[in-house]
């Protein structure tokens, strides 16, 4: 790490030598712009989107299926990119996952493929797995990487916490060393989910260099050693990160050389050095607005999907009124998530399903779809008896149903949502006030200390979840369970024993087809229940430059920046 | 300066520190939403209570609060200034890595913002007393009025993104040979910005003094004795106008530090005031402490700077007044 | 305009010759502006609120500044944000200006440890870096209209309050100040009945740089994020066109000069009649010659 130092004092120069300069920096144009065009179109909505490494351009040094180096943004800066000092799931995780391998790697399709792990196999019981590790990997400093670091690295996760990983290795009894390229990991109770969390989800530490680590939350830029196709040269705090290919990664060099990380402060910012040509691919989700303006643009182009980070209207239904499920099913009916998607959104997102779970998500349930019926939630609370009074706002048993809707004031998309939300709630007679307040504001109210036995104190609330939620069916358990220990996401302090049973049966399976048929059961319940109402899952759409770079490879629900897209694994 | 006079301008410049410092100490603190999210990063909430527990006690955020601010000051006056909830980095590493480029950017804004600034408010001068200025007074009334963050924003629009001349992020290319020419380029946009912010200001604070030295008894005798006008403009008044403009430089220099986190913010160029801001949003308390720590600094050495060297501008001063604007 | 009515509205706004086309350009766009927040209900077709067309159209004859990313109209925003940046203008000015009067008349007359205390307090106001000190305050403790014109009075108060002691201190030299309180007249009799005509004038120039600086800190403070977002100002349109990447589409034309536009006018008003007055209060601003007292 060579912060840059600025030679301080010097005269200053005219502008003019300053303007030059400029110029002879600007990034290069790219070559080929119509070819460009053609093959920039990307798909649709739904599924797998392989973007094929483009040929048929003759043309000079930066050709569309390799680059000797690209621009990228990031919004904020992610630590030395260890696994314990970076910053968010999305795009940190996907940075650390350039420099750091995992024994199994999620596809493009979410499938667990081998990556460190060549092979592996799974006991009768379902509670031993035995993994057989890929030869000749080593470490970007040389080191061998052998099974020593894979008991290493499990050793160490359970030693000092992790909030990704610590859990997910609970479960773990022991990791025999049985030979160089063995190892075998004995569970508790079988565990359908292991191959993908922990095991395409946690890197592989290097017990050589690690072992004297105490405090990996304070490691610096040198613990960057991992086994991964880019190793880290230069990181400039809150500016920037170089990665440059690692020539001897196992599964062949990577197909882009250097790698220039920068990090915006702003994402319009971001967007405008990506049509100045300052940038070649921005991993900070591009504004809906921009995606026409994009796609007609010769030298750009977006790469887009569905998307499995999700957004909810949460309750909290230990709230008078809004402990009555009738009350929580009707605020779901008078919502219409496709205004929503149309206006906010500007069409670039999936319809919802009542019970969380993503429709391409292999755990969803097909069947659930989100009703909006305006007249049908004014029948309901009706029924109810929460007629409306002379201000047209309805009250039950004297409690008028008026409340406080909580959004984070730097989520403008949100905010938009919430104001819409609040015209649809007034359709039914129900009056919504918006509160843009801090982030951490919001989740003080919310999910104070991120402990939900500690309660709550909020009527409604805008929320998100992140997209590994959407792959992990203990995790959408944990959404609705009463109790804290189980449910840990519970953030609507929801109590209702058909979602519990439901919740139990997911931990309880013992294989995959189980813990679907419990998945199902799961979100049935979870819809009943209505402890919040799905609005939808944006689109990951991203900004690029294909005349750079094409060779972007779309996992579904994440996005195009991961190492899928610079080499041939998964 | 007497000595004594000095130290008691000393002290009180140390009380403002306290104070500022206790404030900016106290507020976050004392407000509900801590940094529980900064330090257990994303996945926090799948951390068991102890675990949380541990986290707050490492950073002393489980003490009573005048503890912890005993302890914040001890370690001040050793110059540590704590560790950022973020990264665990010594606080004072981010703070060094910013200051350079804060100095660059304000640094060169201020003297470009002076320069333009007297220049343009002498001539606004000279030309009054000819004949009315009103258009020249309205324009540059004008860009001082234009919000700082909208003229960034349109310099963007315009040369970095329809035009391509300039770079419009960053202190420097990412991934580029760097160099000389590379951060001044990276500058051009963002004190562009600056100076049509400030110069303004300046140049009115010229204009007014000069005017009123120009209509002062002296020049009217010096008129009256047949000195040459452009004498009379660039000696007489000029010199006479450069005290309030010494002042008023030397207190922009403490406002732009702090008021550049807009211009930081629109350009992502890497300045203290966007470090500051940056912590306010992450509950990065140390880091928030030690920016604004470093801010107020600053403005209390400019403004002990200005009162210092006052005297020296001003013969007729033997000691140093408030400086009053 | 006839000279002789030309002169006589030069009398009327107390302007001298020279400075009169400022100081009337001044007044005019200040006065454009109030009857634009008084006949706001009338000149907007639309509530700041209403969604009432297509998101990110262009202007077109309903819409005569296009629509925003909701489809709320852009012209009814301008229109109506006219009302929050004049009552934060007019708020801080005013809340300002009186707490520094005070401060500084209450300083000027007591002289003593009154005296000390208070000017050091407005030292130690003066000495914070100011926006930072606004940024931490904004985002914790709220982004209510109220609490931002609290906020940013107590940081605009100080330098009202020097220079009014200042004039206090000269003005309690004169002869009938003596007398008054030789007689034994008490400070609030001394400043509202002794004091005021001459301090009063001084006043004018500092209100109304007070409302400039508080309506582009309004400005900042919402394109920072720190606003309310849901208030129709010029300061969170510009915020919204800019989290919205309007400025990279052709809506930068009709979504974000607007209201800089605005914003800028209205300062340079409210400038020109700071500056007309001072040059009326030192006449040696107004022209070449000095001109008797």
């Amino acid at each position: 790490m060579r912060p840059r130092r600025i030679r301080s004092a010097l005269p200053l120069l005219l502008a003019a030598i300053a303007l030059s300069a400029a110029c002879s920096t600007a990034a290069d144009d790219p070559a080929g712009g119509t070819d460009a065009a053609e093959e920039s179109d990307t798909d649709e909505a739904q599924g797998t989107a392989e973007e094929e490494a483009e040929t048929g351009e003759a043309d000079t040094t930066a050709g569309a299926a390799n680059a000797e180096a690209l621009t990228i943004a990031i919004g904020g800066d992610e630590g030395s990119l260890t696994p314990y000092t970076y910053r968010t799931g999305y795009p940190g995780w996907n940075l650390l996952g350039l420099v750091w391998d995992t024994l199994l790697v999620l596809d493009a399709s979410n499938e667990p493929q081998p990556l460190l792990a060549s092979d592996w196999s799974i006991d009768d019981a379902g509670t031993t797995w035995t993994l057989t590790l890929h030869e000749g990997v080593t470490w970007h400093d040389g080191e061998p990487f052998t099974a020593d670091d894979v008991a290493f690295t499990f050793d160490y996760v359970s030693r000092f916490t992790q909030s990704r990983w610590t859990n997910a290795v609970a479960g773990v009894v022991d990791v025999t060393v049985v030979d160089d390229l063995e190892v075998t990991i004995e569970l508790d109770a079988p565990d359908p989910e292991f191959a993908v969390r922990p095991l395409a989800d946690m890197p592989m530490l290097p017990e050589h260099l690690w072992s004297t680590i105490d405090d990996p939350e304070a490691a610096g830029v040198e613990a960057a050693v991992g086994t991964g196709p880019y190793r880290l040269t230069e990181y400039e705090q809150d500016q920037r990160y170089r990665l440059e290919a690692n020539e001897d990664y196992f599964a062949g060099p990577a197909r882009v050389e250097e790698l220039n990380i920068a990090v915006f402060a702003d994402p319009s910012t971001a967007f405008a050095a990506l049509r100045s040509g300052e940038l070649d691919m921005s991993a900070i989700r591009l504004e809906p607005q921009l995606v026409e303006q994009f796609e007609a643009a010769d030298d750009l182009a977006v790469a887009r999907g569905s998307g499995f980070a999700s957004t909810l209207l949460q309750i909290n239904t230990e709230r008078p009124v809004l402990d009555r499920t009738e009350v929580r099913q009707a605020i779901g009916l008078a919502i219409d998530p496709s205004e929503l998607i149309e206006v906010v959104l500007l069409g670039t997102g999936t319809a919802p399903n009542p019970g969380f779970v993503h429709p391409d998500s292999p755990l969803s349930d097909p069947s659930l779809t989100h009703t909006f019926d305006a007249a049908a939630a004014n029948e309901l609370l009706d029924e109810l008896g929460a007629l409306p009074g002379e201000d047209g706002v309805r009250a039950l048993d004297g409690a008028p149903l008026s409340f406080e809707l909580l959004v984070y004031a730097d989520n403008p998309p949100r905010i938009r949502a919430a104001e819409l939300i609040q015209e649809m709630l007034a359709e039914v007679g129900i009056e919504v006030t918006i509160s843009p307040q801090e982030a951490v504001t919001v989740d003080d109210q919310v999910w104070p200390g991120f402990d939900v036995s500690q309660g709550r104190d909020f009527d409604l609330s805008m929320w998100g979840w992140s997209a590994p939620v959407m792959l992990d069916a203990g995790r959408i358990a944990a959404l609705g369970h009463s109790d804290p220990e189980i449910g840990s996401l519970n953030i609507g302090g929801l109590d209702d024993p058909a979602v519990d049973a439901a919740a139990e049966a997911v931990q309880a399976a013992e294989d995959a087809e189980q813990r679907q048929a419990a998945a199902q059961e799961l979100q049935a319940a979870l819809a009943d229940a209505r402890p919040f109402v799905t609005l939808y899952y944006g689109d990951e759409i991203f900004g690029y430059r294909p005349g750079s770079y094409d060779g972007w490879v779309f996992q579904d629900g994440q996005g195009i920046l991961s190492k899928l897209s610079f080499v041939e694994v998964g | 300066m007497t000595t004594r006079r000095l130290s008691l301008r000393i002290g009180q410049y140390l009380l403002v520190l306290l104070l500022a410092v206790g404030l900016n100490f106290a507020l976050p603190r004392a407000m509900p939403g801590g940094p529980l999210a900064t330090l257990g990063g994303e996945d926090v909430g799948l951390l068991g209570a102890e675990e949380r527990e541990q986290l707050l006690a490492e950073y002393d955020l489980d003490r009573p609060l005048p503890e912890q601010f005993g302890r914040y000051l001890a370690g001040v006056a050793t110059g540590d200034l704590g560790t950022s909830f973020v990264d665990r980095r010594p606080v004072s590493e981010r703070l060094l890595a910013r200051l350079p480029w804060t100095l660059l950017l304000v640094g060169s804004s201020l003297v470009l913002t002076t320069v333009l600034g007297v220049a343009v408010g002498a001539w606004a001068a000279a030309r009054r007393e000819r004949r009315r200025d009103t258009g020249t007074i309205i324009g540059v009334l004008a860009i001082d009025a234009a919000p700082p963050f909208w003229v960034g924003m349109l310099l963007i629009a315009g040369f970095g993104v329809q035009l391509g001349w300039l770079p419009t992020f960053g202190a420097v290319t990412p991934g580029g040979p760097g160099g000389f020419g590379d951060v001044l380029a990276h500058l051009v946009l963002p004190v562009a910005t600056l100076t049509l912010a400030g110069f303004a200001q300046t140049a009115l604070v010229t204009r007014s003094s000069m005017l009123s030295v120009l209509g002062s008894e002296p020049l009217f005798v010096a008129r009256a004795k047949g000195v040459p006008r452009r004498r009379l403009i660039g000696h007489h008044a000029l010199r006479t106008a450069a005290l309030p403009v010494h002042t008023l430089v030397l207190l922009e220099m403490g406002w732009l530090i702090g008021g550049a986190v807009v211009v930081e913010t629109v350009f992502s160029y890497p300045g203290v005031g966007r470090l500051l801001f940056e912590a306010v949003l992450a509950r990065d308390f140390p880091v928030m402490q030690g920016a604004f720590l470093l801010l107020t600094v600053t403005v209390i050495a400019a403004n002990l700077l200005a009162d210092l060297t006052y005297p020296l501008l001003d013969p007729r001063v033997r000691h140093p007044v408030e400086v009053t604007q | 305009m006839s000279s002789s009515a030309d002169g006589r509205l030069r009398r009327a706004l107390h302007t001298s010759r020279r400075s009169g086309p400022a100081a009337i350009v001044g007044v005019m766009i200040v006065a454009a502006f109030l009857v634009v927040v008084i006949a706001g209900d009338w000149l907007a077709p639309f509530t700041a609120t209403e969604r009432a067309g297509i998101p990110y159209q262009p202007p077109d004859a309903v819409h005569r500044l296009g629509t925003d990313d909701v489809g709320r109209d852009l012209y009814s925003q301008l229109v109506l944000g006219a009302r929050t940046s004049l009552a934060i203008g007019a708020g801080v000015a005013l809340l300002s200006i009186a707490v520094g009067t005070l401060v500084g008349g209450v300083a000027g007359l007591s002289r003593g440890a009154v005296d000390t205390i208070a000017m050091r307090t407005v030292d130690v106001v003066l000495s914070l870096p100011f926006l930072p000190l606004l940024v931490v305050a904004a985002a914790f403790l709220g982004r209510g209209l109220t609490t931002q014109i609290l906020l940013i009075s107590a940081l605009t108060w100080a330098r009202p309050a020097r220079l009014v002691r200042a004039a206090v201190l000269s003005a309690s030299g004169r002869g009938h100040v003596q007398a008054a309180t030789t007689l034994g007249a008490g400070t609030w009799w001394l400043l509202t009945r002794h004091l005021s005509f001459s301090v009063a004038p001084l006043l004018v120039p500092l209100v109304v740089r007070a409302a400039m600086g508080a309506i582009l800190l309004e400005a900042s403070l919402s394109f920072l994020g720190l606003g309310d977002p849901q208030r129709a100002s010029w300061g969170t349109m510009l915020y919204w066109a800019n989290v919205r990447a309007a400025v990279l589409t052709d809506a930068w034309l009709w979504w974000v000069l607007p209201p800089g536009i605005a914003i800028a006018t209205l300062v340079v008003g409210l400038g020109l009649i700071g500056l007309a007055w001072e040059e009326r209060l030192n006449p040696a601003l107004a022209g070449g010659r000095r001109r008797a007292a």
